[in-house]
């Protein structure tokens, strides 16, 4: 706020300082005075210091409009139907939670503010009201109300500490100035509040609106006449002097929890994480040359003063606005009842009850107001309309028109438009990083959705930097309140009517996969879904729309969203009714936004085409010139837990499992993704990408317990060794099987699929007959021609004409081991 | 009260001089209008309160953008080395061996380059399953994968690793995600030791894969939640049990080894503890595996569940308590890596202590630590925060600067990075700190790292001690229970004024005993750096020491 009058000129000093200058022999009260005195013969309006700030009143009914809603706000905003009652109207906007107030605040600082609000705050609407109490005894009073709001303790949000949720111990020391500036010209702070000029946004991305001006050549009164010249500035809400006011402490649980302090919701929560309340704090607070600790000593306050504060906090009217559990309100003449021109009323030159310092545009509006609603001279308006201007007076009471236009009203400042940036600073428009336009948004989005939204648990703009405010105690009115506004028609999708004249289109309605070939004809250019997006882009995510959006509006949009949002650059898909993709679903529009829908909101089904190349191209695995060995979990019917992927050239890839050192898994094509096994907390198995999956048997290993009975080697006596990489990088495992040490290599060779070549490398200890294992080859054989066999699952097995085999039947079908000799190696072939 | 932290923050022997300017000017206008414009200027030069990054500097080698760390698809910065560190070594040619999540190994070499402007980066070894540890031990590096301890050897000396050789395996590994195997680090006998974290809510297939303690009914999979050992001869032993997540193992200078646990059911804070044969720490499924052959433990009929933690220490024989709990929030909220300070004094006054990582704060823990009884506890310290990202892994350079290897995927932290590589350097500049707190048989003996001003040391009020406990139960983590004031009844400064000793009482066995000597002062004025150090006074020794 702009401090022209003297009533600034504390504000540079600090609290220490003025302890300082009170020793000195010209007292600065005086010389305050003295200032004051000469002022106030000068300009009327600068020595009451600014008017009493309403953002909604400053904004848009200056010059005051004669409709009755700018006395109205004011009414509500000033708190004045606190006192004066409007009935169920006009609900007073109640003023922050004193308890504890003293507790949280520096005590010099209340004391001040209660001597004189508006030079503590200029432009608060906390009016001053100690001037009712003689002057002899003001000071007193003053001191006894201090003690009174620090007899409870102060209100503290509950911080919960955990793994996903990190909070430093006392986190409110160790804020940091920079980081709170660059959160308060990023997150939102400043579509309210003040702008620190030298602060630089990271890229300056002219508005739709700047580059359309720019882009015309015209002069300003035409450009006027056009309705494109720049909206007015917008005033920033003032602060008080917050280091004078806070600790860091406090603050940084203010900014956390507003609601706790100021329930009255004006002053919404921007979900900040304790560290980042504490940057803010040290940002806001930076100036201090205070000492920060403490608000004051906590100390044992009289009985007596205590007491005497309390009866001034009811005498005084302040529970009428701030809520206390003991004190009742004071109830003054309603407004229906109100002289508006009373010689000491509240408009007077000089009130006898709260002084607000209003303007004199001020006061005209609330006259208007107050004597219309004495005149019952409401202009007869129809529910529909009284229902628009209800929720248009509660955006404005709620600043929502700081970040969001509707219906031609409000939106961010010209001042503001730079620092609404999106994390990656690309350009996509002012749908890329400004708050989106509320026109019809209750017919657009499901109430059940705004409400999420408002309650802050609907984010479906991550790329944003700023937050949308969480208005927690408004979020449900407000929800049905644009519904019922927007009025949503009950219109029944297109496809219903379409089908009813199209019968024979039924049939593919439910049609996904045709939703997602549109999808990737042109959504996945720009939209996120399911959390994936192409590279470089950034955009709403699109899966589970109807979670959030009515399909009338969705149908609507799509086929034409220019007529929903002005200056969207969503493209047209349906250029004049007609699809652009005409090979899907024979182009018939209705049974393709139906399949879109069904495809969006499906859950199971693949992701689009371009998304899956896309995350393919990020992590699969794709051996080019050398094998490429993966260690992962996979599924247990594979090679589970202890596997190691192998993938080659070739194409031909297998599994093997480290645990029970047996060939689990082979297949063709593509080999895997990486993704799970790198970066997925989770750590899900990884499955094979390609095709012609053949699952190998359980066990590898066995020996004969006599002629026809082989089993299977016991886990305990296998042990995995690790691996070499030969010299074309193909991994050779090495492990004991007994008391053998075993060489296994399997690779892809271009025509034949697999050839495995299995080798005793060493017998730990002499070997005896008994010790000879065997392994099987295969399972479920049906057929075996000299050194050939056929399996059940299309596997054809090559032995080496060498190698001792035994066929073992076993369900109806043979089992083929063969004996691994200790001084030669065996070769087996596997193609399929 | 409320709002005494802010004190901390307290600038220092402020307003030494307020200088006061003035002048007043006066401008008068045409008719009447005058406006006093007047300056104040208001020097107050103040000796602002040291912080952290005086005396220790942060040098980033390499940090990533931040991005989602609980996102299921997550995805690394595009384009480059996704260094989500999970273990370092220093090799003998002065390069670093930087293990990642991904599982690779990576030789970063001029890593002690400031600014670090010319890092080199070579890939050494690929194709690992989450390798949470990384050691140069006998000439070759060592790691510790998902289901196994692997060597990795360069045979043909081209410096790409060509023979992954398995050690050590034979634990169980359900697939579950939590089944983080961690290590290894070598003991003073050449032992190596590595940690395997529990599972965390088993599906039914990993069940059948896991084993169950009848008694008691707990389901892991086989060694999971133990401390194992393996022997030079490459034996696998199971050596201690109840750990619940030990991402840190690390040994003090007498080869002693330690690892760290992280709050969660069973385990009240995180903690330090001493690994040896035959303890139990806290997570009772653990002992699914109790009757298993190899198991160090008796079995165990049944675990109490809510007890202060004294009394179940009293009530279950096998618990041992931690050499040290580290209090949550005030010493960080998941404790990483440990490492003891081996370089003599190059990296400032605590050499030999030993140093935690923190991973949810991004930050440093300090350890004390001291043998009461032949059993070892000490204090914990604050140490040095505003790490990048969560600090997982630790590694002492060759100049005693301490590597810190970042990644906080899977969980969240504080600071802008999702991982990367920071240095931390001593600047030279002493800290005024408590080095150590000591038990005595009446109270503590605190050792600090500058003489102190003897009148502010001596001031009882100087001190605020307190003692709390933890409840040993199934819920997550405890809250400080049992807590009470402890009275200072004397302040006993020594000749050298480094040390100072102090009566209190009373002092209360198994109990944390935070000391806050806020009041304290060093002999330059300066104020503590860190004002509190918790002792977790597990024995009171019997004589002054």
């Amino acid at each position: 706020m702009d401090d022209t009058c003297c009533l600034g000129f504390y504000g540079v000093l600090s609290t220490r300082a003025q302890k300082k200058i009170k020793t000195i022999n010209i007292s600065m009260r005086t010389l305050h005075l003295l200032l004051c005195l000469i002022l106030c013969c000068s300009n009327d309006s600068v020595s009451r210091g600014e008017e009493p700030f309403v953002a909604g009143f400053d904004r848009f009914h200056v010059p005051a409009s004669n409709d009755s809603m700018a006395g109205n706000l004011l009414l509500a905003e000033l708190n004045c139907t606190a006192c004066h009652s409007a009935g169920k109207e006009l609900k007073p906007k109640g003023g922050p939670n004193l308890l504890g107030a003293g507790n949280r605040l520096h005590r010099e600082w209340i004391a001040n503010y209660l001597r004189s609000p508006s030079s503590e705050k200029s432009g608060g609407t906390m009016p001053h009201m100690l001037h009712q109490v003689p002057e002899s005894d003001r000071e007193k009073a003053i001191q006894a109300l201090v003690a009174f709001l620090s007899t409870e303790p102060a209100e503290e949000p509950k911080i919960v500490a955990s793994g996903g949720s990190p909070v430093a111990h006392e986190f409110w020391l160790k804020g940091d100035t920079s980081r709170g500036r660059t959160l308060y010209h990023q997150i939102g702070c400043i579509a309210c509040h003040a702008i620190d000029e030298s602060f630089q946004t990271s890229k300056k991305i002219p508005s739709d609106l700047e580059r359309k001006i720019a882009s015309l050549d015209l002069e300003a009164d035409e450009l006027e006449e056009m309705g494109l010249a720049l909206p007015k500035e917008i005033r920033p809400i003032p602060m008080s002097r917050i280091e004078a006011k806070y600790t860091l402490r406090s603050l940084s649980m203010y900014l956390i929890a507003p609601h706790l302090v100021r329930p009255g919701g004006r002053m919404p929560s921007l979900e900040l994480q304790p560290h980042e309340a504490a940057d803010i704090a040290s940002y806001l607070m930076r100036e201090s040359k205070a000492s920060p600790t403490q608000a004051t000593e906590s100390s044992v306050e009289e009985d007596a003063l205590v007491q005497q504060g309390e009866m001034l906090f009811g005498k005084l009217a302040c529970a009428n606005c701030h809520a206390s559990s003991d004190t009742k309100p004071i109830r003054s003449k309603s407004l229906d009842e109100l002289d508006v021109d009373a010689p000491r009323g509240c408009l007077s030159e000089n009130p006898a009850g709260p002084i607000y310092g209003l303007s004199e545009r001020q006061k005209k509006a609330i006259h208007t107001s107050i004597t219309a609603s004495q005149l019952k001279k409401h202009s007869p308006e129809s529910s529909v309309q009284k229902l628009g201007d209800d929720l248009t007076f509660l955006m404005m009471q709620l600043n929502c028109y700081a970040c969001h236009e509707r219906n031609g009203r409000g939106g961010a400042g010209p001042r503001q438009w730079p620092f609404f940036e999106n994390t990656q600073q690309i350009d996509i428009g002012d749908e890329g990083r400004m708050p989106p336009s509320l026109d019809h948004v209750g017919r657009k989005l499901q109430s059940s959705w705004l409400q999420k939204v408002l309650e802050g648990k609907g984010d479906v703009r991550p790329h944003f930097r700023v937050r949308m405010p969480v208005f927690q105690e408004h979020a449900k009115s407000l929800a049905t309140f644009f519904a019922d506004v927007d009025q949503v028609p009950d219109t029944k999708p297109l496809d219903t009517k379409a089908s009813q004249s199209k019968p024979e289109n039924t049939a593919k309605v439910l049609d996904l996969e045709a939703g997602r070939s549109v999808m990737d004809s042109g959504c996945v250019q720009c939209h996120t879904f399911r959390s994936e997006s192409l590279p470089g882009t950034i955009g709403i995510d699109i899966a589970n729309v109807e979670d959030r959006i009515h399909r009338e509006w969705f149908e609507a949009f799509l086929l034409n969203p220019v007529s929903l949002k002005k200056n969207t650059r969503m493209p047209s898909f349906f250029p004049d009714g007609k699809s652009s993709v005409p090979h899907v679903l024979d182009g018939h529009v209705p049974s393709q936004l139906k399949s879109l829908w069904g495809y969006l909101n499906s859950k199971e089904t693949p992701l689009p085409n371009k998304l899956e190349q896309s995350r393919s191209q990020l992590f699969e695995l794709v051996p080019k010139g050398a094998p490429i060995v993966l260690r992962t979990f996979m599924e247990s019917q594979s090679a589970g837990t202890f596997a190691i992927a192998v993938g080659f050239p070739g194409q031909h890839h297998f599994a093997f499992d480290a645990k029970s050192m047996r060939l689990a898994e082979a297949w063709k094509g593509k080999f895997l993704n990486a993704q799970g096994t790198w970066f997925d907390r989770f750590a899900p198995p990884a499955i094979p990408l390609g095709t012609d999956r053949i699952l190998f048997p359980r066990s590898s290993y066995y020996v004969r317990s006599n002629e026809d009975l082989f089993v299977p080697v016991e886990l305990s006596q296998m042990q995995f060794r690790g691996y070499t990489l030969d010299a074309h990088d193909v991994p050779v495992f090495r492990y004991t099987v007994e008391k053998n040490v075993i060489e296994d290599t399997i690779q892809s060779k271009a025509i034949n699929g697999l050839v495995r070549k299995i080798k005793v490398a060493e017998a730990l200890t002499s070997i005896s007959k008994s010790d000879v294992v065997w392994l099987l080859v295969s399972d479920q054989v049906v057929r075996m021609e000299k050194d050939i066999v056929w399996t059940l699952s299309n596997l054809k097995v090559n032995l080496s004409a060498t190698s001792e085999r035994k066929l073992i039947p076993h369900d109806g079908r043979s089992d083929l081991f063969i004996m691994l000799p200790t001084n030669a190696a065996v070769e087996v072939g596997y193609q399929w | 009260m409320v709002m005494n932290g802010d004190q901390d923050r307290v600038r220092v022997n402020r307003a030494l001089l307020l200088r006061f300017g003035r002048s007043v000017v006066w401008f008068s206008m045409c008719r009447l209008l005058a406006i006093g414009i007047y300056f104040a200027n208001v020097h107050a030069e103040e000796i602002v309160k040291a912080t952290e990054a005086d005396f220790y500097r942060l040098v980033t080698i390499k940090t990533s953008q931040a991005s989602d760390s609980r996102s299921k698809n997550w995805k690394p910065a595009p384009d480059s080395l996704v260094l989500e560190v999970s273990g370092m070594a220093k090799l003998p040619d002065g390069r670093l061996a930087v293990a990642i999540r991904k599982g690779e190994v990576w030789l970063l070499s001029n890593v002690y380059e400031d600014p670090p402007s010319n890092v080199g980066y070579h890939r050494f070894a690929s194709s690992l399953h989450e390798p949470l540890g990384l050691l140069f031990h006998e000439g070759s590096l060592i790691t510790v994968q998902r289901t196994e301890m692997t060597r990795l050897l360069d045979k043909d000396k081209d410096d790409v690793c060509d023979e992954y050789e398995t050690m050590a395996t034979g634990w169980g590994v359900t697939g579950n995600y939590h089944e983080y195997a961690f290590g290894p680090k070598a003991d003073s006998e050449g032992n190596l030791w590595l940690t395997l974290n529990l599972g965390l809510g088993l599906k039914a297939e990993q069940k059948s894969a896991a084993i169950t303690n009848k008694t008691l009914g707990f389901t892991q999979a086989l060694w999971r939640g133990w401390g194992m050992m393996v022997t030079p001869n490459g034996q696998l032993q199971p050596m201690c049990a109840g750990m619940r997540s030990p991402s840190g193992i690390g040994c003090n200078l007498s080869g002693d080894v330690f690892y760290s646990d992280q709050q969660g059911n069973w385990v009240a804070t995180n903690s330090l503890h001493h690994l040896r044969s035959g303890a139990f720490y806290h997570h009772p499924e653990s002992l699914a595996s109790v009757d298993q052959q190899g198991s160090t433990l008796k079995p165990v009929a049944e675990v109490p569940d809510g007890l202060p933690f004294p009394e179940a220490v009293k009530k279950l024989s096998i618990l041992k308590p931690p050499a040290v709990w580290l209090p949550y929030k005030k010493v960080g909220q998941s404790a990483t890596d440990i490492i003891a300070d081996g370089s003599g004094g190059k990296f400032g006054p605590f050499a030999g202590q030993l140093f935690v990582g923190e991973f949810t704060q991004s930050s440093i823990n300090r350890v004390f630590l001291e043998k009461i009884d032949g059993e070892y506890q000490g204090a914990c310290f604050p140490f040095r925060e505003g790490f990048a990202s969560a600090v997982l892994r630790l590694e002492q350079g060759t100049d005693g600067s301490v590597f810190a290897g970042l990644s906080n995927r899977g969980w969240s932290s504080l600071g802008p990075a999702s991982y990367g590589l920071q240095r931390l350097v001593w600047t030279g500049r002493m800290p005024m700190e408590m080095k150590e707190i000591r038990a005595q048989p009446d109270g503590f003996e605190v050792v600090f790292t500058q003489p102190v001003n003897r009148e502010s040391a001596s001031q009882l009020h100087s001190y605020r001690l307190s003692s709390h406990t933890y409840r040993y139960q199934s819920q997550y983590g405890s809250d400080d229970i049992l807590e009470k004031q402890l009275d200072v009844t004397s302040a006993t400064v020594s000749e050298d004024g480094l040390r100072v000793r102090l009566m209190v009482s009373p002092l209360r066995e198994l109990f944390v005993h935070t000391l806050n000597a806020s009041g304290v002062r060093s002999i330059d004025g300066e104020p503590l750096l860190h004002n509190e150090g918790y002792y977790t006074l597990n024995r009171i020794p019997n004589q002054s020491r």
